[in-house]
């Protein structure tokens, strides 16, 4: 890294090299090490840094904490209520497909081949025929 | 499940099965960084409460469509930046007065007896005065720690034009705040 860089680097970054992209950081730091002149160039940007940092940052309220969770149950309550309204319109098409297909499938079975189960399925559905 | 031991992305993919915890996690984390990133951007409180509480409402809603093809910072700083954005040129369009160049002319900020508070709104202002690209690298480099691969993303330009708006800012920045505040 030469002088010109480490500046170009500076005017960017500003002094603290840890902010600095991370490729550059060792060979700076060994520049540093080597000509301690870089350190009156960093100085010179340390003091814009302090300027920077007398803006502080802002904090979050907490009722805004608040409102964004509130708002995110009210809506897992509105998309928990639309799954449980799919889902359950799914369980009764199947459920009364499988009637369907019971009932006609039961009615085929010979009277002596039915088990009791299945008579009483065949008698509470009505007769088939 | 320990929530807080997860990365942001494994966070995204359970807030896509609606999991309340990992989104109050994942709030805790980036809440304060939200607030303060869209009050430098916009400089109006108000305003950047608002665009932090939107963008969260659309992480709940849209979390199950996002695609982990980047970071989640890098994904969540572009879209706060967006519509911090928005929310600049709708206030000029809406004829809110832009802040005034103070640095140019004001006599009374020539003394050195400054308050703190006084060089905090100076630097504020002076943040606010400069070009949105130079003002957006500056508090996403700067104020926010994001990596350069990461800010240059965010603002959709290479690592050296990045650089290029962060040299360019600080310039104006140092010349503007120098005459004004003596150490």
């Amino acid at each position: 890294m030469d002088n010109t860089l480490f500046e170009q680097l500076a005017t960017a970054y500003g002094a603290d090299i840890k902010r600095w992209p991370a490729q550059h950081q060792p060979e700076a730091r060994e520049l540093l090490h080597q000509r301690p002149a870089m350190a009156e160039i960093l100085s010179r940007y340390r003091r814009l840094d302090a300027m920077l940092d007398l803006d502080p940052p802002a904090k979050a309220s907490a009722a805004l904490k608040e409102r964004i969770l509130m708002s995110a149950s009210e809506t897992f309550i509105v998309w928990f209520s639309r799954e449980l309204r799919r889902y359950a319109m799914l369980f009764l098409m199947v459920a009364a497909a499988g009637a369907w297909v019971g009932a006609s499938t039961l009615g085929d079975i010979p009277m002596e081949e039915k088990t009791l189960d299945q008579i009483l399925i065949v008698n509470a559905l009505g007769p088939s025929e | 499940m320990d929530y807080e031991a997860l990365g942001d992305e494994e966070l995204m993919l359970c807030i896509a099965k609606k999991d309340d915890a990992a989104f109050r996690v994942l709030v805790d984390r980036y809440l304060d960084k939200a607030v303060s990133f869209c009050t430098r951007m916009v400089r109006a409180g108000d305003a950047a409460e608002d665009i932090a509480q939107d963008t969260f409402a659309k992480i709940w809603r849209s979390a199950g469509t996002w695609q982990p093809t980047a970071k989640f910072s890098t994904w969540f700083f572009t879209v706060l930046h967006n519509a911090s954005l928005n929310e600049i040129r709708k206030r000029k369009s809406h004829g809110e007065t832009e802040l005034e160049d103070i640095f140019a002319s004001s006599e009374a900020l020539q003394d050195e007896r400054l308050m703190v508070k006084q060089r905090s709104e100076l630097v504020q202002k002076a943040l606010g005065l400069l070009p949105e690209r130079q003002k957006s690298a500056l508090v996403l480099c700067y104020y926010e720690g994001l990596s350069q691969r990461e800010a240059a993303a965010v603002l959709n330009v290479t690592e050296g034009a990045l650089e290029s708006l962060l040299s360019r800012g600080r310039k104006t920045l140092e010349e503007r705040l120098t005459s004004v505040i003596k150490e």
